[in-house]
């Protein structure tokens, strides 16, 4: 294949696509971090001030700290719950159809899982709380402190867990089946079997579940907008709602664009140590 | 090659096709006159149906649209990205007073004042107020609302022999008897925040004055939040929440579940405004004939240094793009909403015009609560309507805190004062 | 690239019941949605947990009504195609270059891809909205297709690529020395062996685009263009009290997605997982 640099047309319209919509915003957004605003109108440059106001906002750090509860709870509900799923189903006959069952509340749109769990959850007539009435218990607030993180991260969970089973099972799939065998041979229960083989066998899938999970707790928006709305009482309130909120209601274009610029380092941070981590616990056999 | 240039032309065309057609889907025939403004019942969307089908006629080849889709969202985000937008509405609705303002400085409002001036002589003078700035008029205010008032079941107040209190103590009074009776006296369903937040707000004004509240919720330079009359204020509220007298899932109950608790009669007392008696009774009560309630503003405080029979309102009314390209024609329009014919009708469903001589006499209701605002001279402001949405935001916040003894006033607004500190640079 | 084993190794019958109860519970909200959906507002409210008496076939009709479900399913149905379209060809004319072609600036051109993968949405949303506020852009429906074209290139791109880099080069060989040009060998060859790769990038593509509610819900706020996500979303904050009717709503709604989802759940998987495998 002779190079023939009109080829590069091929690639162009994609790559404008992506300039002008992705590329291009990500600067602007950069700069307006820098920029003094009057509602909708630049009024100076070259400023730190809305950076320095990240540092002392209270909402922000319970932002943060509502971020890092939700990737700790979903590390085990949507990677822990992926892999106990992987494991149960990955030795049983007609798997695909359990793997099809767990996967499929992920097809539906965000606002119908949201507005079901909403109701699943709601104080008043609820259906949590019916069956814990009809139990003998007493009706909880679901959505409200402090339950409200760990009740989002349920249904992220209840989400995500087959996305994680399914990218686990892909592994655990191609182990061949003789090393399983002669374990068995040897003595091994099945519990054995999956946490001294299986599971280090897929390491590699583990920590990129990992990293997913941890990017993607600072990315998740949806669930927490249509589950909680409003939140005036910044119950849930996590970086992805606050921005919306900032440059929504409050109109803060200098501030808001400062917090994107905050969450993306944080994502960027986190996949570069995952990585890094990655890396030094050395490489496993690739498939 | 050809083939390739061929197809990032195919391409672009079908952007540009949707360009167009994203544009393109908004415009109707002829000239638009386009309106705004948050969800309204179906009595009233049927009045204002009634006012574009009259303005169409008489100008044919105008269409009206009115946007109400941002419901609740409105005066968060619907109107800010609507006015941001390619088709921005040439009239919009909002409340008097901190809102109108903004619009006023982000040039996105007309100065209205030689309409104004025309329409004077048929709206009530202290529609006015919140429409003003710099000596302009830039809302030409449809209706005057009463934002607390407090609701209470006039059956269960006769059977425990309880008079309407008068002052603080009273009220107190009242609600140790309702309690010792086995029920709520107080019920919110303030999971919104700004029930509480107007509720409490009240007593700000009540306890510090005036001027003293309009001035720290303004952010001038030199005051506070946690001046120690917002705080003695607050500490009403937290006392309220001590002694029991108020529902302690305030904050997590929503606002349409929460009518059911009034109507069993479980709770007897519950803080809101005019629309109490046609929203909610008419359209949440399990029984609207049998449900009995009558309202009395909040009860004096004895040494409070505000005046004691002010009341917490809003004046609602509409504004101009100050880019419409309509005018004349949005002018017309404003002037038919104030038409004394259409706001009669208004008060019939349980509006209270800015427009005089507007309410049914032979209305009771009305009249009960046209008498209370025409006793005082004091309207103040809810924190939400009139100031900064961001300070209102945190005050609430710091309400809802206090109210189920959470904070204590002092952390409280001396968290308000942390939040805000930004605003006031 | 599965092992056809689809027989117990390890059948603990233990594992199988927990399994079968994990089932039964996962699935437990949708069944209930389902099954509330049927029944009167009197009934659920009394019984939330009960069966319907009669199947109250009105409430989703009503539910259609009201939400006005025909306008919004169209417009999401109108940005879901016109997106998946221009994905599909534009991704598929970058793949193929980045895989059987050179030219100079193409590595670079790849890595630029991968870096769209990576980045959250938050990090331009911003600068994206008051781009297109000066385009004059907000609010309509160009304001949505446009960014998710963009963001789910990157990813078809890259699955495509790794598609395009396991046939083997004599395909074109024999073409080439017959004179095709390289766009003929991408259309006439290239492309109908790859219908199976295709068919998963419009399906993910399609269910991404058409499940999406945070651009909408930034970008649009006039009731007319909004798609279904956000259209749900304003109704659900309306009619609180009416419960049986939002989950009417919901079904109706849910139920072509998992049609869609049980005949196409090759391909969503594998569209869904194959952007973190890949990585």
């Amino acid at each position: 294949m002779q190079k023939n640099n009109w080829y590069i047309l091929y690639a162009l319209p994609a790559v404008i696509l992506v300039t002008a919509l992705i590329a291009l915003p990500t600067i602007f957004t950069v700069l307006f971090s820098f920029t003094e605003w009057q509602r909708f109108n630049i009024t100076g440059f070259g400023t730190l001030r809305h950076y320095a106001r990240a540092l002392k906002d209270l909402t922000l750090g319970k932002a943060f700290v509502h971020n890092f509860l939700y990737i700790l709870f979903t590390i085990f509900l949507e990677v822990g719950a992926g892999l106990i799923l992987a494991g149960l189903v990955n030795h049983l006959k007609h798997s695909i159809v359990y793997r099809g069952l767990f996967f499929s509340p992920l097809i539906l749109p965000s606002i119908v899982v949201g507005v079901l769990w909403r109701q699943i959850y709601a104080a008043e007539g609820g259906l949590l709380n019916t069956i814990i009435i009809a139990l003998g218990g007493k009706a909880v607030s679901w959505l409200d402190q402090p339950y409200t993180m760990i009740s989002v991260s349920i249904v992220s969970g209840w989400l995500f867990a087959g996305y994680f089973m399914t990218i686990f099972y892909s592994g655990l799939s191609r182990i061949s089946r003789s090393v399983i065998e002669s374990a068995i041979i040897d003595g091994a229960t099945p519990f054995q079997v999956y946490t001294k083989i299986e599971l280090p066998l897929i390491k590699n899938l583990i920590m990129l579940s990992l990293l997913i999970v941890t990017t993607g707790g600072f990315k998740g928006f949806d669930l927490f907008q249509i589950m909680l709305r409003r939140d005036p009482m910044e119950s849930g309130i996590v970086l992805p709602t606050l921005l919306v909120r900032i440059f929504f209601e409050n109109q803060d274009i200098g501030y808001g664009s400062a917090i994107s610029m905050i969450l993306t380092a944080v994502v960027v941070l986190i996949m570069v140590i995952i990585s890094l981590i990655n890396k030094a616990v050395g490489e496993v056999e690739e498939y | 090659m050809k083939k390739v240039y061929f197809l990032t032309l195919v391409s672009l065309l079908v952007f540009l096709g949707v360009s167009v057609y994203g544009g393109g889907k908004q415009e109707g025939k002829g000239t638009v006159l386009r309106v705004a403004s948050s969800s309204e019942g179906p009595e009233h969307i049927a009045i204002y149906d009634k006012m574009i089908a009259d303005f169409e006629a008489k100008h044919p080849g105008v269409t009206v649209t009115w946007d109400r889709s941002s419901g609740d969202d409105y005066q968060f985000q619907g109107l800010p990205s609507l006015l941001q937008s390619s088709t921005p509405p040439d009239i919009y609705s909002e409340w008097a007073g901190n809102r109108v303002k903004n619009h006023y400085l982000d040039h996105e409002a007309m100065d209205l004042s030689s309409l104004a001036d025309r329409l004077r002589p048929i709206i009530d003078d202290s529609a006015w107020s919140g429409a003003v700035f710099d000596g302009k008029t830039y809302m030409i205010p449809t209706s005057q609302d009463v934002t607390i008032m407090m609701w209470y079941n006039v059956d269960i107040f006769n059977k425990l022999n309880l008079k309407v209190p008068k002052t603080w103590t009273e009220f107190l009074t009242v609600c140790a008897k309702i309690k010792e009776a086995g029920m709520t006296p107080i019920l919110m369903g303030n999971s919104d925040a700004w029930i509480a937040g107007n509720f409490v707000g009240l007593f700000l004004y009540r306890w510090a004055g005036e001027q003293k509240t309009i001035d720290i919720l303004s952010l001038k330079p030199g005051t506070k939040f946690t001046d120690p009359d917002f705080v003695k204020a607050m500490q009403f509220a937290y006392d309220l929440g001590k002694l029991g007298y108020i529902n302690k899932d305030l904050n997590t109950l929503e606002y349409e579940p929460s009518f059911a608790r009034l109507f069993d009669g479980s709770a007897v007392m519950y803080p809101l405004g005019t629309w109490f008696k046609t929203e909610i009774i008419q359209g949440i009560a399990p029984d609207p004939e049998k449900a009995n309630f009558d309202f009395f503003n909040l009860p004096a405080m004895e040494g409070g240094k505000g005046d004691q029979s002010s009341y917490m309102g809003v004046n609602a009314g509409f504004m101009m793009n100050a880019k419409t390209k309509h005018r004349a024609l949005a002018e017309e329009f404003l002037t038919m909403m104030v038409a004394p014919e259409y706001r009669k009708e208004f008060a019939k469903v349980g509006d209270f015009p800015s427009v005089k001589d507007t309410l049914d006499p032979s209305d009771s209701y009305a009249m009960k609560v046209k008498a209370m605002m025409n006793q005082t001279k004091t309207v103040v402001a809810p924190p939400d309507t009139g100031y900064n949405l961001e300070m209102s935001t945190a005050l609430y916040q710091a309400m809802a805190k206090v109210l189920v003894n959470e904070m204590t006033p002092e952390a409280a607004l001396a968290e308000v004062e942390t939040k805000i500190s930004h605003l006031r640079q | 690239m599965r092992s056809k084993r689809e027989e117990t190794i390890l059948p603990h019958p233990l594992l199988i019941a927990l399994l079968v109860i994990l089932l039964v519970i996962y699935l437990f909200p949708i069944l209930w949605m389902y099954i509330s959906s049927a029944r009167s507002m009197s009934d659920f409210v009394n019984n939330p947990l009960g069966l319907p008496d009669s199947l109250h076939f009105e409430n989703y009709r009503q539910a259609f009504e009201m939400a006005n479900l025909g306008h919004h399913l169209l417009i999401s149905a109108f940005i879901t195609i016109i997106s998946v379209l221009c994905v599909t060809v534009l991704s598929s004319l970058a793949a193929y270059s980045f895989s059987r072609l050179t030219y100079a600036g193409k590595n670079l051109l790849y890595a630029f891809f991968f870096i769209g993968l990576i980045l959250p949405v938050q990090s331009f949303l911003v600068g994206m909205f008051i781009e297109f506020k000066v385009l004059g852009l907000l609010n309509t429906l160009s304001s949505v297709i446009l960014p998710l074209t963009a963001l789910s290139l990157p990813l078809a791109i890259l699955l495509m690529k790794a598609y395009f880099d396991t046939l083997p080069s004599s395909l074109e060989d024999s073409a080439r020395i017959e004179g095709a040009s390289t766009f003929q060998i991408f259309y006439y060859i290239i492309m109908p062996i790859s219908t199976a790769i295709v068919v998963t990038v419009i399906t993910f593509t399609a269910v991404n685009v058409w499940n999406e509610f945070l651009l909408p819900f930034v970008m649009i706020q006039t009731e007319n263009l909004k798609p279904i996500t956000t259209s749900l979303y304003v109704f659900s904050t309306k009619h609180s009290a009416q419960l049986t009717l939002k989950l009417a709503a919901l079904t109706i709604i849910a139920t072509p997605m998992f049609i869609v989802y049980f005949v196409f759940q090759k391909q969503i998987q594998e569209g869904i997982t194959a952007g973190a495998l890949k990585e």
